[in-house]
């Protein structure tokens, strides 16, 4: 999924990011999102507050009965509400695709399923949603004190373990990504625990491998990729200095590449739990925007999160 | 160990320095052998250590390029203890030869690799090697935590198999107790809240719950998997409906990777505010390595860090 506007100036915060959704929604009015398997409070919210907000017009699929009563739980009006019944989750993830596919919706959000069941259910073969070659990939936009522009951490959600060709994948679209958002050249860390190569090591020589292929001009003009770095040296200066380590990446990384999907989700767990940040997540790589939120979100990052998609959509 | 801890719990990163303070106050200093001393992050946190009186230091490496760096720290060279040793290989050697006969208690890495070290450490003619591996725990203080969080192993084992994270658990709870945590509530980390077949790790948190409720893990709590939020963040644990001894209270992590404990560790030292100690366990004397990149409050809490370790390991 690219973005089909052209942002010139990099977008630093999630709040431009939300001003930037608004402007669009002015023009064009808002999104439809459909929320697969939709009894689930806490992004329910989230929706509501959405629409509240004139961002999103949401369409829930799901167990009537059980999305009634929380709409009652969190006071809101049932009647307000598009429910469309579904009790089976598989059923209601294709549902909710098909709707997008006949142009009824625009940006699809995980309800309370698994996100292996929801996978699952969107990759079946009928839906024809993944292409050959392509790699679907889950990118947070973070902003977290003292880093004074958006960070991009992948992958915390979706790919299991990222070996040398699906960390090129990951690197691809969230390179695409970060373009769209005005970031023309992004600096690109690859994270590991140590910034030596060593044998023992095969997170650090994936990282130096992919690092030389940056050297070498094997990634597209202005993306600079370093590996391997500690997430200290990837985005603080002083650390760099006092290092005195020579990188075009380290102490600068817009981009953050982890090795594996439970590197990613810690990662993104602290920053979100005990770090103070805001956050915003979707999937790329599939045909329009998908939302996967996590329960440590709060309504306000679920509304960053609807406002990055409408920026990838329109 | 003993079954009843009767330490005071230390809940901040200054309770440990003051407890390290006490200790070497009241008695014998503890001692900190520093092998190929020659280096700047070590001398500032040997020099660092003896100011606030939480440790004493023998010094072994280039005794000229010591004292150097001791005034450039602005001490007197004649207050320390500096034996001149001609290469790394015997500065290691002779590191390790003062904490088995007793002169220091603490081994401590300067300007030599780690593997040099520990080999000199765990020779056999030393007898300072214990059954288990060697393990590091890291001991945070994120701002928006209530107490200190440890976090194991950023810094050793590169992957762990769960034999040795066994290992890996018994060394950090010891640190546990050490800070007066009678029964240490440890999480085993995962991406996930439940058992599933994709990762195998949580098949390997399931049992190593099951091991400490049946006392096989003696004097903790364990539980897991865990996704980092439900471990630290009562709110997760409140959405997801837990029962649990360590949800949304861990004292101690335990990640699956060495790259996942780091870069936690690291994200909570970047973004989280928090100060951090670390200690490598598994030997008889606690091993402390600090790095250039650490800020001088973090070198000094890494050795008062071991002088708490080590006390508890010789009195209880």
């Amino acid at each position: 999924m690219k973005f089909n506007i052209n942002i010139d100036e990099p977008i630093r915060s999630l709040d431009e990011i939300y001003v930037k959704a608004q402007e669009s929604v002015k023009q064009q009015g808002p999104y439809r999102i459909v929320e697969a398997v939709a009894q689930d409070k806490l992004t329910l919210k989230g929706l509501a507050l959405g629409r509240k907000q004139g961002l999103i017009e949401p369409i829930l699929i799901g167990h009537k009965r059980h999305i009634n009563e929380m709409l009652d739980q969190i006071g809101e009006k049932r009647s307000n509400w598009k429910i469309i019944v579904e009790k089976d989750h598989h059923t209601a993830t294709v549902k909710a695709v098909k709707l997008i596919q006949e142009g009824k919706a625009d940006i699809l959000m995980r309800g309370n399923l698994l996100a292996r069941d929801f996978f699952t259910a969107l990759f079946d073969p009928e839906l024809g949603l993944r292409k050959p070659g392509g790699l679907w990939t889950n990118i947070v936009v973070l902003n977290v004190y003292p880093i004074d522009r958006l960070l991009f951490l992948t992958d915390c959600a979706l790919v299991v373990n990222a070996e040398l060709p699906e960390r090129l994948k990951l690197i691809q679209n969230a390179t695409e990504f970060a373009n769209g958002l005005g970031i023309k050249e992004p600096k690109i860390a690859l994270l590991a625990a140590v910034e030596t190569v060593t044998p023992g090591m095969p997170v650090a020589l994936e990282e130096a491998i992919i690092a030389k292929m940056s050297e070498r001009g094997q990634f597209p003009k202005g993306v600079s990729v370093d590996g391997p770095l500690s997430l200290d040296l990837a985005i603080n200066p002083h650390a760099v200095e006092k290092k005195k380590m020579k990188s075009q990446v380290a102490g600068q990384a817009d981009i953050l590449v982890v090795n594996n999907i439970h590197v990613g989700n810690v990662l993104f767990k602290s920053l979100i739990t005990l770090c103070g940040a805001s956050s915003a997540s979707v999937i790329v790589g599939a045909p329009f925007p998908i939302i996967l939120t996590s329960r440590s979100e709060n309504p306000e990052n679920i509304l960053y999160s609807f406002a990055l998609s409408i920026l990838m959509k329109r | 160990m003993p079954k009843k801890i009767s330490l005071p719990h230390l809940t901040t990163m200054e309770a440990i320095l003051e407890r390290a303070r006490e200790i070497s106050g009241s008695g014998e200093p503890h001692k900190v052998a520093v092998a190929a001393a020659h280096d700047d992050a070590a001398i500032e946190a040997a020099v660092k250590a003896q100011e606030a009186g939480i440790a004493q230091s023998m010094l072994f490496g280039d005794s000229a390029k010591i004292g150097a760096l001791i005034e450039q720290h602005n001490s007197r060279p004649a207050e320390f203890n500096i034996i001149h040793t001609a290469d790394d290989d015997e500065s290691a050697e002779r590191c390790a030869m003062a904490v088995a006969i007793g002169q220091a208690d603490i081994i401590m890495k300067g300007i030599l690799p780690t593997s040099k070290l520990l080999k000199s450490v765990l020779r056999q003619k030393y007898g300072l090697r214990r059954k288990g591996l060697l393990a590091h725990t890291a001991i945070l203080s994120p701002k928006l935590y209530p107490k200190l969080l440890g976090v194991t192993d950023g810094g050793m084992v590169i992957k762990p198999t769960f034999e040795q994270k066994i290992d890996i658990i018994r060394n950090a709870v010891l640190v546990g107790w050490a800070l007066g945590i009678e029964r240490p509530r440890v999480a085993m980390l995962a991406t996930v809240d439940y058992v599933v077949q994709a990762f195998p790790e949580t098949f390997e948190a399931a049992a190593l719950s099951k091991m400490a409720q049946r006392e096989q893990i003696k004097q903790c709590y364990i539980d897991g998997p865990m996704s980092f939020d439900t471990a630290v963040w009562p709110q997760a644990v409140e959405y997801q409906n837990i029962k649990s001894d360590v949800a949304g209270n861990a004292d101690i992590v335990v990640a699956n990777s060495i790259e996942e404990g780091n870069i936690l560790a690291k994200s909570l030292i970047q973004f989280g505010g928090a100060s951090f100690a670390g200690v490598i366990l598994g030997a008889k004397a606690p091993i402390s390595l600090v790095s250039r990149a650490d800020p001088a409050f973090n070198k000094l809490a890494s050795i008062a860090l071991a002088v708490v370790v080590s006390h508890f390991l010789k009195k209880g």
